[in-house]
């Protein structure tokens, strides 16, 4: 089921590609066979035929059954994969917006304490010099413009 | 021969530069940590240093990124041998012995093994590099449009074989999405901007860096990242040198270093595909060919010797093909491609005639980042080994920060980073549904190179597709590659009828 709705994804991007490149120019100055859709549309349309194999054919995987030990792990992961998903993307989203170092610094040290409950003085110091040690290896070393 | 005298000329010329000799071990130290870190992979070594060696001459940023691949290659071991957990995917076969080996109380020992087979099969590789890269550099340069586009394919095709073993198809996959995903951008013979709908950032297309941090960096961060479980550690030193012997150890075994090097080459010269394949088809022929195949899983000199000569030999292998096709032998490869551009080395057939110096010198930095290697990793192997006490939930938001800045100052803008991410995305469902990484990088690296030769090809031949099949080295590639996809599925069916 899995591979189907893949196959299915993987199709509509191939199929979005294929039509854009029925939009392009069909002749150039380099005549017909220089046109910039033909090799988008060999590839999209390898693309859609693949997952097209992929969607009908017909495999039988064999599920292993779950404990409850299991689905506890797999719903405690998760809940980890969300929480880091989310405290990445908001880092993302404001660098630039905030002083590098300091945002930088609670990134590192906010994300390592969520996951790793100890030694929180060393973590939050940790944090700040390799924060530092960025900072200086680009900025002043290789005199690299950070956000 | 030329290439080869001018070799050893260039090895003195690095030993007698101590900032190039200063710079070089740094990297090479620092790619040992990124291989003994798990979870950090030599693609990402290199993807870091790139950003960082922006500002150096162009021969000392290739010489630090040989270094750092070397070692991240080899620095993988030393996890895989006391974790069971390989450092990079390429030391995935070590642990099968490795590991067995270190935990009846001889860590020191495998260790040690690892090290001086890893340089060897490093030295192996260096030699290939001198012999086999002009040889290939010569046949390259009778390649036309029509050879080029189906090489594109054909490598395309073979990294989705191999790196997808169990189902094929996947690969294949992967690696169209990668040829398709590159034609974004302005197309290289008429400029047209394909697929960027008046956004300017797009019209340069998408950058190779974010690419390969997004697809290899970030799926592996967030899965070490959820991950609840922790590793069992084996570092027993406990029993001493005198039971086991080096001399010994090389004496039983040259002919499977011997082997594992060639074998590891000439994988790594295969298109995409990468270390780990090399490692894992020479532990294969190392345990076919043994007096003692038994022992193979329950800690194997031999098994532990095959896989690390090989994957260090194949590092070498996969140099081959960028520097004479510009045609990546696995991803960190890629990735030094991409920095040979950066720094203004066109590689490809064309590189012997514009920088006729760079295959012995490329050689010659090989050795002695190999020596650089051996040297670290006998003295300080131990010392590197408390940085696995470091917890994975402090390292991997600091590797997210390095995986951000480093795609950044690529061009100073976020645009990149977003990219990156999205990548990122696109990486980490591919990997929950077993779709293998290295095709698709290997597609978007090759798509322009297929896009512009197959285009040129049609416009020479007035669209006659004839010349394909009629030219030989493109009709060559073109069975191989049609015999690579019947091979993966005639067996599977027939074992389908069996069961």
């Amino acid at each position: 089921m899995k591979d189907k709705i893949t196959a299915v994804v993987f199709m509509l991007l191939a199929l979005f590609f294929l039509i854009g490149a029925f939009f392009m120019p069909f002749t150039t100055e380099y005549g017909k066979y220089g046109a910039p859709g033909i090799v988008p549309i060999v590839f999209s349309t390898i693309v859609i035929l693949l997952n097209l194999v992929m969607f009908l054919r017909k495999r039988e995987k064999k599920v292993p059954s779950q404990t409850d030990q299991d689905r506890q792990r797999i719903s405690a992961e998760n809940k980890r994969l969300l929480i880091s998903v989310i405290i990445c993307l908001g880092y993302v989203f404001l660098l630039g917006h905030l002083n590098f170092i300091i945002l930088t610094s609670i990134f590192v040290a906010t994300l390592s304490l969520i996951f790793y409950r100890k030694k929180p003085v060393l973590i939050i110091v940790v944090s700040v010099l390799v924060t530092y040690g960025i900072y200086y290896i680009f900025e002043k070393l290789f005199l690299l413009p950070l956000p | 021969m030329n290439v080869l005298s001018s070799y050893f000329g260039y090895i003195v010329d690095i030993i007698t530069d101590p900032l190039l000799l200063f710079n070089m071990a740094w990297a090479t130290l620092l790619g040992i940590l990124v291989g003994v870190l798990p979870g950090l992979t030599a693609t990402l070594g290199v993807a870091i240093l790139t950003t960082l060696t922006f500002g150096f001459p162009a021969k000392t940023a290739i010489a630090m990124l040989i270094g750092v691949y070397i070692g991240a290659i080899y620095g993988g071991s030393r996890t895989a041998i006391v974790l069971n957990i390989p450092g990079t995917p390429a030391n995935a076969a070590t642990t099968v012995d490795g590991f067995p080996i270190a935990r009846s109380g001889h860590a020191g020992f495998a260790l040690n093994v690892a090290t001086m087979m890893s340089g060897l099969g490093s030295i192996i590789g260096a030699l290939f590099i001198v012999t086999l890269a002009p040889l290939l550099g010569k046949l390259a340069l009778q390649f036309g449009s029509w050879e080029f586009a189906v090489l594109a394919i054909f490598g395309t095709i073979i990294a989705g074989s191999l790196t997808a073993p169990k189902d094929p198809l996947k690969g294949w996959i992967a690696g169209f999405l990668g040829l398709m995903i590159s034609q974004i951008g302005l197309d290289e013979i008429t400029s047209y901007p394909r697929y960027t709908f008046g956004n300017i950032q797009l019209y340069g297309g998408i950058a190779l860096l974010p690419v390969l941090v997004g697809v290899y960096g970030i799926p592996e961060i967030l899965m070490s990242l959820k991950r609840t479980t922790k590793a069992e550690v084996a570092l027993d030193f406990s029993k001493g040198k005198k039971e086991l012997s080096y001399r010994k150890t090389i004496g039983k075994n040259w002919l499977n270093i011997i082997r594992s090097g060639v074998v590891g080459v000439f994988i790594g010269v295969i298109p995409g595909v990468g270390e780990d394949v090399a490692s894992w088809v020479s532990y294969d022929l190392a345990k076919r060919s043994s007096k003692e195949p038994e022992k193979f899983g329950n800690g194997s000199i031999e098994g532990l010797s095959a896989a690390e000569t090989a994957n260090n030999a194949c590092v070498a292998g996969a140099i081959i093909p960028v520097l004479t096709l510009a045609v990546p032998g696995s991803a960190p490869a890629a990735v030094l491609l991409a920095a040979l551009w950066i720094h203004g080395v066109r590689a490809g057939p064309l590189l012997p005639i514009e920088h006729p110096e760079m295959i012995g010198n490329v050689a010659a930095m090989f050795t002695i980042a190999t020596l650089l290697m051996v040297i670290f990793g006998l003295i300080i192997t131990r010392l590197f080994l408390k940085i696995l006490l470091v917890p994975t939930e402090i390292l991997m938001p600091i590797i997210f920060v390095l995986c951000v800045v480093g795609t950044y100052v690529l061009n100073g803008r976020m645009f990149d980073v977003w990219i990156m991410l999205l990548f990122g995305l696109l990486g980490y469902f591919m990997r929950l549904n077993d779709f293998p990484a290295a095709p698709f990088v290997l597609g978007f690296i090759l798509g322009p190179m297929a896009d512009t030769n197959m285009r040129r090809a049609l416009m020479l031949a007035k669209g006659d597709l004839l010349p394909f099949i009629t030219r030989p080295v493109s009709l060559v590639l073109l069975i191989a590659m049609v015999l690579v996809m019947i091979s993966k599925y005639i067996p599977r069916k027939r074992g389908a009828k069996n069961e």
